[in-house]
């Protein structure tokens, strides 16, 4: 069940990803990739099949968004570090069982994992497909804007469906 | 042996890690000139299907645009007939310069399909390629003026490089006083790109038409390009800095014409080869 739930949410997020958030550009600054929620919430697997997912879901990402192996390296670098983050962060690991969520890891601790996630991923997003840092102010702005409501929404549905 | 076993297990998933981002980090470099990755994906049946539906969809929201924008171009293409008719009826049909105008310049309309604009390696994909005599090096307008050039083709699609991409180099004219000079984009906003090699003698304004030079076998002469937007001359400089207010939209661009020169193989064949 909850697979199919996982699966579910991905192809949702995707959907908006694709057909809604890749075209809200504003001047070139606001570049969201909502998508990683998929892999932040995911439960938590095999290290090995985290990452295995994650590389498959960036490749993905990568045909719709034409960037090959952009997305697939910013993703599986957020699921390796992932349950090393949580680690550090909650101390009894074994019980969160189902996804990660408010309420299986905590409103701070979740919030805490998912800004450091999001920031890494989008950071090496930008940086890959700007291939230089001749634009350096550019690229910060863009990064700091984009992380921004990617995390607004994340963190705004995972409120939401919280309470 | 013992211990390299162990040491493989111990780092199992370090050792995957890395293994999964050389092979990303590979697929990323390896499909440069991105713009063969890009036209890998951004043109392959599946992906071009999914924003095919989000991009029909889009098309109901903007159809009183389009609709406005189609009647306005009409009234125009009607003006020119009206026009030419009537130079055609005070021109005999000998007229060699007549057949060579028509001889000149062919235009295939075609629909923007997948775009790019936000990125430093914009790009737009129509949906008219090799079946359509559509070909390599080929220009592309608008009704509102430049929207770039061929740089990729199969059967069906076209890769159109816009004016917004680095690479990019129009030879452009100053509509007023006829001097050329070179269009080139490196900024983040794509409504902007900077006039180069315009020297520091000769007189331009903001408000200034820049068109195409014509110098090219890829646009007829005088196409609209832009607006002088903004005009800076630091002292020593032998070049004026200009920016340029580009006449075509590119996020709301959806039709547009490829310009096909029947000519351009003997264009070519004349120029010296080094």
């Amino acid at each position: 069940m909850n697979v199919v739930k996982n699966i579910v949410r991905f192809l949702v997020l995707l959907i908006l990803q694709v057909l809604l958030f890749n075209h809200l550009n504003g001047w070139g600054l606001c570049h969201p990739y909502i998508y990683i929620m998929a892999l932040i919430c995911m439960p938590l697997l095999p290290r090995w099949a985290d990452m295995l997912v994650a590389f498959s879901l960036g490749l993905v990402m990568d045909m719709f968004c034409s960037s090959l192996g952009i997305h697939t390296a910013a993703c599986v670098l957020i699921a390796y570090l992932r349950p090393l983050l949580l680690a550090k962060m909650v101390q009894d690991l074994d019980r969160v069982t189902q996804d990660v969520s408010i309420e299986s890891v905590g409103l701070n601790q979740f919030v805490r994992l998912t800004v450091v996630l999001c920031l890494l991923h989008h950071a090496v997003v930008f940086l890959l497909d700007a291939g230089t840092l001749s634009h350096f102010w550019i690229l910060l702005l863009r990064w700091m804007i984009s992380s921004a409501i990617t995390l607004l929404v994340i963190l705004g549905y995972s409120t939401l469906n919280h309470d | 042996m013992q211990n390299l076993l162990r040491f493989l297990q111990r780092y199992s998933n370090f050792l995957l890690f890395i293994v999964l981002e050389v092979v990303a980090l590979l697929l990323f470099v390896l499909t440069q000139p991105y713009q063969h990755a890009r036209f890998f994906s951004a043109a392959n049946g599946f992906v071009t299907s999914v924003t095919q539906v989000g991009d029909n969809i889009g098309d109901y929201f903007t159809l009183n645009r389009v609709n406005r924008q189609l009647a306005e171009e009409n009234a125009l293409l009607r003006e020119q007939i009206v026009t030419y008719q009537s130079l055609m009826e005070k021109h005999s049909e000998a007229d060699t310069a007549y057949h060579y105008a028509h001889l000149r310049w062919q235009f295939t309309p075609a629909k923007v399909v997948d775009m790019q604009t936000a990125t430093a390696h914009n790009y737009i994909v129509v949906n008219k390629g090799l079946r359509d005599g559509v070909q390599e090096g080929q220009g592309v307008m608008s009704h509102d003026g430049v929207v770039g050039i061929v740089s990729k083709v199969n059967t069906h699609f076209a890769l159109v490089v816009p004016l917004i991409h680095p690479k990019m180099n129009l030879s452009c004219r100053i509509m007023r006083n006829r001097q050329q000079g070179f269009l080139h984009w490196d900024g983040p906003n794509c409504r902007y790109a900077g006039l180069n090699d315009i020297g520091r003698h000769v007189e331009v304004q903001e408000g200034d038409t820049i068109v195409t030079s014509g110098l090219t076998d890829r646009f007829p002469q005088d196409v609209m390009v832009g607006v002088v937007d903004k005009v800076t001359l630091r002292d020593g400089d032998t070049n004026y800095r200009i920016r340029v207010r580009l006449s075509t939209d590119f996020r709301g661009l959806e039709y547009v014409q490829i310009i096909r020169n029947p000519l351009s193989d003997e264009h070519q064949a004349i120029i010296p080869k080094e």
